[in-house]
């Protein structure tokens, strides 16, 4: 499936500001949440990506325009894995009391995801396409 | 306070790390003159005594599509630049050989076959074009 480009930065700036504020709050409800919303699109696919489809609401609701450019969802999505097990472990540390740890991993996927919204740069896409060529160079 | 202070410090490596990219990434960056190569030059098919844009791609490549826009325009203008793509899936040994990590890479290559810059990321047509009369 193609996706537009502006899709993941926009999910990455709700990312951010969803997991800062658990930070802050040291709320493991809102970090659970997240963890969720990673496992869904990871799991079902960007269609079913919870901000995803937020923020087609949103190109509708405030006449956005189309796309400036599509992309294949493999690596957003292999992203949104990484994501999630992040958090995930991050989450499994803080509730079992290693709140340091946990947090800490929280804080990885903030400033990731931070890049991500303000650049573009999308660290895990990257890491998919160099799977795909090491992947490639095994075979070969 | 003290959870504020470190998620702030958090945020600004990340805008400080953002900062970064955005200065490297399109930046088209000088290179000592090295051998376009045999293979790369049998395989795209450069003609003799024509410098040259090489655009190296992947399928998943997000910026590509950006990237032949701007090659197309330079050779478009200028004329007698040739321009040609290379996907890093099909022919892994050859972007190896070039050490190519990203997509889009854009190698500059003079009329003797040298390669004079190299660009990781998407190339702006005037700094292009500047690096083809350097």
């Amino acid at each position: 499936m193609e996706i537009d480009v502006r899709g993941p930065r926009f999910g990455a700036a709700v990312t951010c500001l969803v997991l800062s504020a658990a930070f802050l709050l040291r709320s493991e409800a809102l970090l659970a949440f997240q963890v969720a919303v990673f496992a869904v699109s990871s799991v079902a696919g960007l269609r079913w990506s919870p901000y995803g489809n937020v923020f087609r609401f949103l190109k509708r609701r405030l006449n956005l325009g189309p796309p400036p450019a599509t992309e294949p969802e493999s690596g957003p999505r292999f992203s949104q894995t990484l994501g999630g097990l992040c958090a995930g472990v991050g989450l499994a540390f803080v509730l079992s009391g290693a709140s340091g740890i946990g947090w800490a991993l929280v804080l990885v996927v903030v400033a990731l995801s931070a890049l991500l919204a303000l650049t573009g740069l999308c660290v895990g896409c990257e890491l998919y396409a160099l799977g795909q060529r090491l992947r490639r160079q095994g075979a070969a | 306070m003290n959870d504020v202070l470190i998620l702030s410090v958090v945020l600004a490596v990340a805008v400080a790390a953002a900062m970064v990219w955005q200065r490297l990434n399109g930046r088209v960056v000088e290179v000592e003159h090295l051998d376009l190569g045999a293979r790369t030059r049998d395989l795209v098919g450069v003609p003799a005594g024509l410098p040259a844009l090489l655009l190296f791609t992947t399928p998943t490549c997000r910026d590509c599509a950006a990237a032949r826009a701007v090659l197309s325009a330079v050779s478009g203008r200028g004329g007698g630049v040739f321009v040609a793509e290379i996907d890093v899936a099909t022919h892994p040994a050859i972007a190896r050989e070039h050490k190519v990590l990203r997509a889009p890479t854009v190698l500059v290559v003079d009329a003797a076959d040298a390669i004079r810059a190299r660009v990781s990321g998407v190339p702006d047509a005037a700094d292009l074009e500047q690096a083809l009369a350097a």
